[in-house]
């Protein structure tokens, strides 16, 4: 019960804070200048929003997971909340999955709000989704949060608050955008690098796995359910070993007043 | 008698690049006991070590050889940390949350029903004088408020160990007198009180033992009247101390 309630405090901290709804309110503006200014001519508009809407949906989620998730501990040690909290009967493991859950559940909330946004301005112009590949891009995102979540309280375990979320914002790029072009990097870079990049390659979570935006827009139906059954359990893979190593590397830690 | 607090033979070292030998020792070879019951003062100049011993009684900090014990048990068991109130310099909450809120929170984790969470919130709310300031976010309170809110706090699960830092730290004189009467209503009811102080003339009124830290050595401990020359103020006794062992190689 005691993560429970650390994760109603992170529940708290994020709905009295404005980046939700500055969030919210800019994707909903971006959509709504696309949808005005018509640039994919009438018959794709609504495909191409609900395409815009879900990248900007991932976004906003990622973002907020991140800034949410990986502030959590660096905070309360600027603050000095951390001596109140480990002065009660809570375990620091607790402390790590309370706070990694409240970031979590939270940001997986805010996604299902940003995905409405973009419904909306899509259905405004004709582009409706269907409800199973609908049900499996939430699903799958909200897998991807999890990980993301708890790659961002991991490595803030050990950091500041802004070398925590420079980091993590690092380490998602790299998730994103470079691990899924290394193969092709690695071709003809020569036996020992192709190793060493072939290894980077398998050794990093893969978020392009949870991204069932183009199947979403484009009608093209629901993802193989084995395929996806496969995704939920390679990102909650990941949110146990995040969760494990930050929970460990939190245990070791000294807290100390003047490094506050 | 079980003690409430003992330390033996702790030992605090950090890490320093600049200083001789890669480290500094915070605390030397500290042997403590605090009997249960007691209202107890510890005392010592700035960087004797105190926070740091109070750090370690808790476990934010692990100490380099030697042990912290609470009740009989390692601070680190959380089941350890049920029966003791804590109250850090500053006291920090999250400032988003209201007073009530913090107070509610922090009574469930101490595994009180949502009920008597709620209900011991607004009692120890009236009691320190912050009902009115019950809905209002932290975030607004002023320092004596904040220091009130922190003594609350650390009563919430009706403690039978208070490890306060500097509970009279910003407040005011009324507030000073409504803190040594909370001591001495404490005292009566069998609770033990280990506080830190850098406020003498509070702690010769509420303590009925004290410790004298310097330097990150114990150089007093045991029952004022046992120290004091006839007509002698505590504070003379604390320049005394502190000063032979500052005298000391």
């Amino acid at each position: 019960m005691k993560p429970l309630w650390l994760a109603q405090i992170v529940w708290r901290e994020v709905l009295r804070r404005k980046d939700l709804y500055l969030l919210a309110v800019a994707l909903g503006a971006a959509l709504l200048a696309l949808s005005s200014a018509d640039a994919f001519g009438a018959a794709g508009a609504g495909r191409y929003i609900l395409d815009a809407g879900v990248a900007l949906a991932w976004a906003a989620s990622l973002t907020l997971a991140v800034t949410t998730a990986g502030r959590q501990l660096p905070r309360d040690l600027e603050t000095g909340v951390v001596f109140s909290l480990l002065s009660k009967p809570v375990s620091r493991t607790e402390v790590v999955l309370g706070k990694w859950l409240g970031a979590w559940t939270v940001s997986c909330a805010a996604t299902v709000l940003f995905y409405a946004v973009a419904l909306a301005a899509a259905a405004n112009r004709g582009g409706f989704p269907e409800p199973r590949t609908l049900i499996q891009a939430l699903a799958l995102h909200a897998a991807a949060l999890a990980w993301v979540c708890a790659l961002a309280l991991a490595i803030s375990t050990r950091c500041s608050l802004a070398a925590a979320l420079v980091f993590s914002g690092v380490a998602l790029w790299v998730s994103a955008f470079m691990a899924p072009a290394i193969p092709e990097l690695a071709q003809g870079a020569g036996r020992a690098r192709e190793t060493a990049l072939l290894l980077v390659h398998y050794a990093v979570p893969h978020l392009s796995l949870f991204d069932l935006r183009l199947r979403l827009a484009h009608r093209w139906g629901p993802a193989p359910a084995g395929a996806v059954a496969a995704a939920l359990a390679y990102g909650a893979g990941w949110t146990a070993l995040f969760l494990l190593l930050g929970a460990q590397s939190y245990r070791g830690r000294h807290f100390r007043r003047d490094a506050a | 008698m079980e003690a409430a607090i003992e330390f033996e033979a702790l030992r605090v070292a950090f890490p320093d690049r600049r200083a001789p030998g890669g480290f500094v020792t915070a605390l030397e070879g500290l042997t403590l006991t605090v009997p249960r019951g007691a209202v107890f003062g510890f005392l010592g100049p700035n960087g004797a070590g105190k926070t740091t011993t109070l750090q370690s009684l808790l476990g934010f900090v692990r100490p380099t050889s030697g042990t912290a014990r609470i009740f009989g048990r390692d601070i680190r068991e959380a089941i350890a940390r049920q029966r003791v109130g804590y109250l850090p310099d500053p006291p920090a909450a999250y400032s988003f949350l209201t007073a009530r809120e913090w107070l509610e929170t922090t009574a469930r984790w101490f595994g009180l029903s949502r009920q008597i969470a709620r209900e011991r919130a607004m009692a120890l709310l009236h009691d320190f004088g912050l009902a009115d300031a019950a809905n209002r976010r932290i975030g607004a309170f002023s320092r004596g408020m904040r220091q009130r809110l922190g003594l609350a706090e650390s009563l919430v699960n009706d403690p039978d160990l208070l490890i306060w830092d500097e509970p009279a730290s910003g407040m005011d004189p009324l507030g000073r007198l409504d803190l040594r009467r909370r001591l001495a209503e404490l005292g009566a009811r069998g609770k033990t009180v280990f506080f830190s102080s850098h406020e003498l003339s509070e702690v010769e009124l509420s303590c009925n033992r004290i410790a004298i830290l310097a330097r990150g050595r114990l150089v007093l401990s045991g029952c004022p009247a046992d120290f004091l020359r006839p007509g002698e103020r505590l504070e003379q006794l604390f320049l005394r101390a502190v000063q032979t062992e500052e005298k000391a190689p």
